[in-house]
């Protein structure tokens, strides 16, 4: 029997604000539990919530680079349980009426649908010890969008496929940070299988927040082959939540899917509904930034670029403008973005911040475009250029870094090379071609890694003969 | 294809919606119910007096079905001219909020 | 006694300096040192406080608002900074807020003298004055009978003259009940008139606060102060404030609508409808025009404002859970322990009938009452809209019997409900609506009527409630 999985993916995302949702505490991560705390974000009896404008600003964002609809009217709701992470005993979000909708990411030809955008505000977070659980609400009232995708996905390769393209919007219009180690970006799957060609779904599993995209995208082979097992065998599925060990690579039953008809939602009558004009929307449309993927269409047609340099400029949003402005100056953008991904990102911390200035990484590209030095002093330069910022061609004539463009000058090294290596030339004349490699490396060295490279190679294949 | 999977896969399918419209029911009807999803434990005599509420209540609910309300769009809030929005600036509560660490049995996620 | 005097009589003698905000305070303090006992309208007397700013405003001598060393009382759901806010309810008896509401502060900032926070209902539910965790407030013309609620507190110390007005707060009549059934005059604004933050309520989108006051105009005067803009209130609105403008200019000609379906009703009693009729004939003695109107919707109004407004509250009271503040039980095992009896400890009767009533609504989707209820509510407001363009106010009994006795069994829960029948609708449609006393029932306990405008338009219902009561006479 052909199977056919059906998954959909819910993302959370926390938007990148100043200031919460409803109160004007400090969205932030990482502070002392309950000191990012007002009345409104801990629930005291007769406070109201206040809308962010730029909460909505960045929601409408999302919309717009997911290819949404933007809903003139929408409105919020209180999805009402009870959890002590919870101080208004409701979840201010959207149900009924969702800011956007009917949206889609292409992941390379297949267009995954979006269901819906909806802004909402998150829960504090539940500490838990061996006899107690402590409740911090620093978190309590951070703005969140949850962006659900259609049930289009059929593998977990799509599932982070999907995710990495998202990631990629989100980042790129400063909607989020998406820091899933922060938990600013939390992904829950959705997955069921079913006999291909049938319309209907299959028994659901949901997996809930699953800590990078290859997990994602290994919790979901794992649940498809479980449940393709569980069919085989005459069995089906249990509708239940999951969730994922990245250890054994296994997912287990956390608990009975709640029946979402007993969530008890209401609209917000605190609130007053949203009515987001036309005009408003043009007006951030305006000023959308570029999205990676036409990011990547400007740097292959404008620059030259690769598959693989777009997608490593294209993590971050800080390497794409670093890249940008460095192309700006560069006589040559594509051997730039080769020293970029190269040399400069192999020097990377975990924070990710690049210590050399693009003006800088302009000015060794130049030089290499000029044949005034060649791509090992290249290396050198930039990462010296990592512990301290200097002139770089001041730096190169001071320190004589020039490349030897010059024929009877390296013809002298060679020979010196030559003379002193007899054993490798014959070697090479023996036909062992890889003695050439090492003659190479001995000729550099003398020339402190300043020969020409290409003109170093024709003279010793002249010289060898 | 194997009819038996066929015929097992749709029974449980549609075992769901019949377990979910069950679920429903039982809990509409019965107060206790209503308690554990309201959070809120009744005394016997309390139970008593809601209960006969709740019956009359419900039987008053059916008042507005009388009124003809094709084409009406309901009412949630009853003046509203624009949107509200508060600026992103921070705004910091002075007061310490709580007087200490907030703490609850031990909850098993 | 210069608790006896109206505020804008006290206006003129604190002008003149002819009494001291002192005297004014210490009046006050005693007759709620005499009376209180039995009344039961105050939960807090905050008297020491009363009296520093007394002696305060007297050492300062100049007087910024008209409001400025007059004292009043404080529903006890409204957030005062550093003062016990109960809502009458074991669930927040010792709960002393951080912050205040803003209508608290615009009082403050007018220097008027807080005398304390009034006795209510708990959490505002409920109808007569005898839900308060505390003690039930007494009706101060008779003390076996009710002070009506849920703002009894707030009517019943305006009538005793322990408070020269009060804040009380509305959601399904909770300011024009208990004033009608303690002969006071009350006001409740337009919705987004006055701001809901730091109020307590349980139905957002029906509650408001407003004034009671022995008299129309001080009515006004109060409602001018604490009336306007205010950011931390999403629902509230920019408009026109100036409620005193039209308040001398006579009924001559203008119009008043009766809605039949209610004269028809027979759960008024005999009395209550005598004076209703009576109030037509002062009307039209005015120079108004009384016209009998059909407003068949009101009939769907109790059971609309039922739906709403305990859907609202089962969602609103949620948060009361024992977690961050407030009653937690003693004695829990587990987490689901803990919430269930907190809220079963805290809570009272009347609180957990309109939870337990609105999670039911909130879980069934099958009839949707919820859905019904919210179109009915727009029916309702397009017939007081098309009824208001021809009419300046409609004019009802404020309640279709007296004060009831204590202990006095109700029939049945019908007839309970129905005592909201007239106060219902003016909250599912947000407008404004007066309350005042036209004369006593047979038994000595006021009787009063319930006039309601055109949202944003209190200034025409002072302007007929300033008449009707010249024409009538101050209830005594």
């Amino acid at each position: 029997m052909k199977y056919e999985a059906v998954i959909g993916l819910e993302v959370h995302v926390e938007l990148k604000t100043n200031t919460k949702l409803f109160c004007g505490c400090r969205n932030e991560f990482g502070k002392k539990p309950n000191t990012l705390v007002c009345p409104v974000c801990a629930g005291m009896p007769g406070t109201l919530p206040r809308l962010n404008k730029e909460a909505v600003n960045l929601a409408i964002k999302a919309g717009i680079g997911l290819n949404c609809k933007i809903n003139k009217f929408s409105r919020f709701d209180r999805k009402n349980y009870y959890y002590p992470d919870l101080p208004k005993g409701y979840q201010t979000t959207q149900y009924e009426m969702p800011l956007c909708t009917d949206g889609y990411i292409d992941i390379g030809g297949r267009k995954i649908g979006i269901e819906r955008i909806h802004l909402e505000e998150d829960a504090g977070k539940l500490i838990h010890e061996e006899d107690k659980t402590f409740v911090d609400f620093n978190r309590s009232g951070v703005p969140l969008i949850e962006i659900v995708s259609r049930p289009d996905i059929r593998s977990g390769e799509e599932a982070a496929l999907y995710l990495k393209k998202l990631r990629g919007i989100l980042l790129f219009t400063g909607v989020s940070d998406c820091k899933m180690n922060e938990g600013s970006m939390r992904v829950d799957v959705n997955v069921s299988v079913r006999p291909k060609g049938l319309s209907f779904f299959g028994a659901k599993t949901e997996i809930k927040n699953i800590n990078s995209f290859q997990y994602t995208q290994e919790a979901i082979g794992y649940e498809i082959n479980r449940h393709i097992e569980l069919y085989e065998n005459g069995k089906t599925p249990e509708n239940e939540t999951r969730r994922y060990d990245e250890k054994s690579k296994k997912t287990y039953t956390m608990r009975a899917k709640e029946d979402s008809s007993l969530y008890m939602y209401l609209p917000d009558t605190e609130l007053v509904p949203l009515d987001i004009s036309e005009e408003e929307i043009d007006e951030i449309r305006k000023k959308m930034p570029l999205l990676p993927e036409e990011r990547e269409k400007m740097y292959v047609k404008e620059h030259g670029l690769s598959d693989f340099d777009c997608e490593n400029i294209l993590q971050e949003v800080h390497f794409a403008e670093y890249f940008e402005e460095a192309a700006k100056l560069s006589k040559d953008a594509k051997n730039s973005a080769n020293l970029l991904i190269t040399q400069i990102f192999s020097l990377l911390e975990s924070d990710k911040v690049i210590k050399i200035k693009p003006l800088r990484l302009a000015e060794v590209s130049n030089l290499m475009t000029d044949e005034v030095i060649n791509s090992s002093t290249a290396k050198k330069l930039l990462e010296k250029l990592w512990e301290e910022d200097f002139d770089v061609e001041n730096y190169v004539k001071e320190n004589k870094l020039f490349q030897i463009n010059e024929k009877d000058v390296l013809s002298r090294y060679i020979d010196e090379a030559m003379e002193e290596n007899q054993k490798i030339v014959d070697d090479y004349r023996k036909g062992k071609k890889k003695a050439l490699k090492a003659l190479t490396g001995i000729v550099m060295a003398k020339t402190r890694g300043r020969a020409n490279p290409r003109l170093l190679n024709t003279l010793l294949n002249e010289k060898l003969g | 294809m194997d009819a038996l999977f066929l015929i097992n896969f749709a029974l449980k399918h549609i075992y769901d919606i019949f377990l979910t419209t069950k679920v429903l029911e039982v809990i509409i009807l019965d107060i206790t119910n209503l308690e554990k999803l309201a959070k809120i434990r009744l005394t016997e005599e309390e139970r008593k007096e809601i209960e006969k509420d709740l019956a009359y209540f419900t039987t008053m609910l059916e008042d507005p079905f009388k009124a003809d309300t094709s084409n009406v769009q309901g009412t949630t809030i009853v003046s509203h001219t624009e949107n509200v929005y508060r600026d992103d600036l921070v705004e910091d509560f002075e007061d310490l909020l709580f007087d200490g660490e907030i703490i609850v049995p031990r909850i098993v996620e | 006694m210069p608790n006896r005097l109206s505020i804008s009589e006290c206006i003129k003698l604190l002008d003149n300096r002819e009494i001291k905000v002192t005297e004014l305070v210490n009046a006050y303090l005693r007759e709620i040192e005499n009376r209180d006992e039995e009344i039961n309208a105050f939960i807090t007397v905050t008297k020491d406080e009363a009296l520093e700013k007394a002696e305060e405003l007297d050492r300062k001598g100049k007087r910024i608002s008209p409001l400025s060393g007059i004292p009043g009382g404080i529903k006890d759901n409204i957030c005062t900074k550093n003062i016990n806010t109960t809502c009458a309810s074991k669930m927040l008896k010792d709960f002393v807020p951080k912050y205040s509401a803003t209508v608290y502060e615009r009082l403050l900032d007018n220097d008027f003298v807080m005398l304390g926070k009034l006795n209510m209902d708990e959490f505002a539910i409920g109808g007569g004055g005898e839900y308060s965790y505390f003690k039930p407030v007494k009706n101060p013309y008779n003390i076996s009978h009710m002070a009506g609620g849920s703002s009894s507190g707030s009517a019943a110390s305006v009538a005793a003259f322990e408070c020269a007005f009060s804040l009380g707060t509305d959601t399904g009549g909770s300011i024009l009940k208990p004033s009608s059934y303690c002969g006071v005059v009350g006001m409740k604004p337009t919705f987004g008139t006055v701001s809901r933050y730091g109020v307590v309520g349980f139905a957002p989108s029906l509650e408001q606060t407003g004034p009671i006051t022995r008299t129309v105009l001080d009515n006004a005067i109060v409602l001018s102060k604490i009336a306007g803009h205010d950011e931390k209130d999403p629902c509230s609105i920019k408009r026109d404030l100036d409620f005193l403008q039209d308040i001398d200019k006579g009924l001559k000609g203008l119009k008043i609508a009766v809605p039949k379906e209610l004269m028809d009703m027979d759960v008024i009693q005999r009395d209550v409808r005598k004076c209703y009729e009576k109030s037509f004939e002062i009307f039209k003695e005015l120079g108004c025009q009384v016209d009998v109107v059909s407003m068949p919707s009101l009939q769907y109004s109790l059971s609309a404002y039922y739906a709403i407004s305990s859907s609202e509250s089962a969602s609103t009271l949620a948060r009361y859970d024992g977690i961050r503040y407030g009653h937690r039980t003693e004695e829990y095992s587990n987490i689901e322990e803990l919430y269930e009896k907190t809220r079963g400890e805290g809570f009272g009767i009347d609180v957990k009938k309109r939870i337990l009533f609105g999670t039911f609504l909130l879980v069934e989707k099958e009839k949707n009452y919820l859905d019904k209820a919210r179109k009915a509510r727009t029916i309702l407001m397009n017939e007081y809209e098309r009824l208001f363009k021809e009419y300046s106010i409609v004019l009802t009994p404020a309640s279709p019997i007296t004060a009831p006795a204590f202990g006095e069994k109700q029939s049945n829960a019908l007839e309970k409900y129905y005592e909201d029948i007239f106060t219902t609708p003016i909250n599912l449609c947000g407008i404004p609506a007066l309350s005042m006393p036209v004369c006593k029932d047979s038994n000595g306990l006021p009787v009063g009527i319930i006039l309601s405008a055109r949202h944003y338009d209190e200034k025409t219902l002072y302007r007929f409630g300033h008449a009707f009561e010249a024409a009538r006479g101050i209830l005594k």
